[in-house]
């Protein structure tokens, strides 16, 4: 039995959500709103802090998180055409098998939910996403500035997998490792 | 196989701060040999890397599997391989806080021995 880091444990939870779209996520307003709706529906393991902001449910350390995937060339960003935004794809497609069943090890029910909530939510309008994420109860109840949702995770989460599988996980995450060895 | 071999500053430190006829030495030596016969065959390559890395970088046990990792980059369309250094916390110890690895962003000339002191192998 091993572990990895819950850094790790974030970048592959983004790495896996952006995965599931079929064509890549529109938008950093939909990439929140959709790991929000996930995370309430799933709430055992909050992997970011989500606050609500002038967008609305809205998370900063997701937005790193995903400007992290982007520079260590784990995804892809293109400008939209409408000219507003990104769209974030995956680089290696081929790799979402093994990221789902480390999710799965990790949290069976958390996966469902990002299958489920993506595939029901993930290709609205950006109009009715919005009106879907903002009738949120807890969203509703809350106040500009306030903390919806508080990350959970402990420093070190187990994994049900051989040690050199979560190390070469750990590495190909960690941004210092990747920018050291692109510099070698 | 003619590849050329070049040492990075940090490993060359290292490698100059082992103990003579020390058993970490020689298991060093040997994976430098293996390296020098045949690159293909050293170690593993690391899995799930972004793909301009992708089947690049290899890991060799020094020790036995459950001691130090050592990195290396094989470029095969340049034939060249880079030895970039020793883990120096042992396997399973893996933090990511304390190991200065921007090191290799810097030009070698500019790397000042404090932080080399931090790859130093116990």
């Amino acid at each position: 039995m091993s572990s990895i880091s819950k850094e790790t444990f974030k970048r592959l939870f983004l790495l896996y959500t952006i995965g599931q779209f079929k064509d890549g996520v529109y938008g950093k307003l939909r990439l929140n709103k959709i790991v929000y709706l996930i995370l309430r529906e799933y709430s055992d393991l909050i992997p970011f802090e989500f606050k609500h902001d002038h967008y609305g449910q809205h998370s900063e350390e997701l937005d790193e998180t995903n400007e992290q995937l982007s520079y260590m060339n784990h995804t892809t960003v293109a400008p939209l055409e409408a000219g507003r935004g990104n769209r974030y794809t995956l680089e290696r497609k081929e790799i979402m098998e093994f990221y789902r069943v480390v999710l799965g090890y990790v949290s069976p029910g958390l996966r469902k939910a990002i299958d489920e909530i993506v595939e029901q939510d993930g290709y609205l309008s950006e109009y009715d996403l919005r009106k879907k994420a903002y009738v949120d109860e807890l969203f509703l109840k809350s106040e500009e500035g306030s903390i919806l949702l508080k990350e959970n995770l402990p420093e070190r989460i187990t994994v049900d997998l051989p040690g050199d599988d979560c190390e070469d996980l750990e590495l190909s995450l960690d941004p210092k490792f990747i920018t050291a060895m692109r510099h070698l | 196989m003619d590849y050329k071999i070049i040492w990075h500053k940090v490993f060359s430190y290292q490698y100059d701060h082992l103990e003579r006829n020390s058993l970490l030495k020689k298991q060093v030596d040997k994976q430098l040999e293996v390296i020098q016969r045949n690159p293909q065959q050293a170690g593993a390559p690391l899995r799930y890397l972004p793909p301009d890395l992708a089947g690049k970088i290899r890991r060799l046990h020094i020790g036995g599997p459950s001691k130090y990792r050592m990195f290396i980059k094989v470029d095969d369309k340049e034939k060249e391989i880079r030895i970039g250094f020793i883990d120096p916390r042992l396997k399973g110890k893996l933090d990511y806080g304390d190991l200065p690895l921007e090191i290799f962003t810097q030009s070698e000339d500019e790397i000042d021995e404090k932080r080399l002191k931090k790859f130093l192998l116990q």
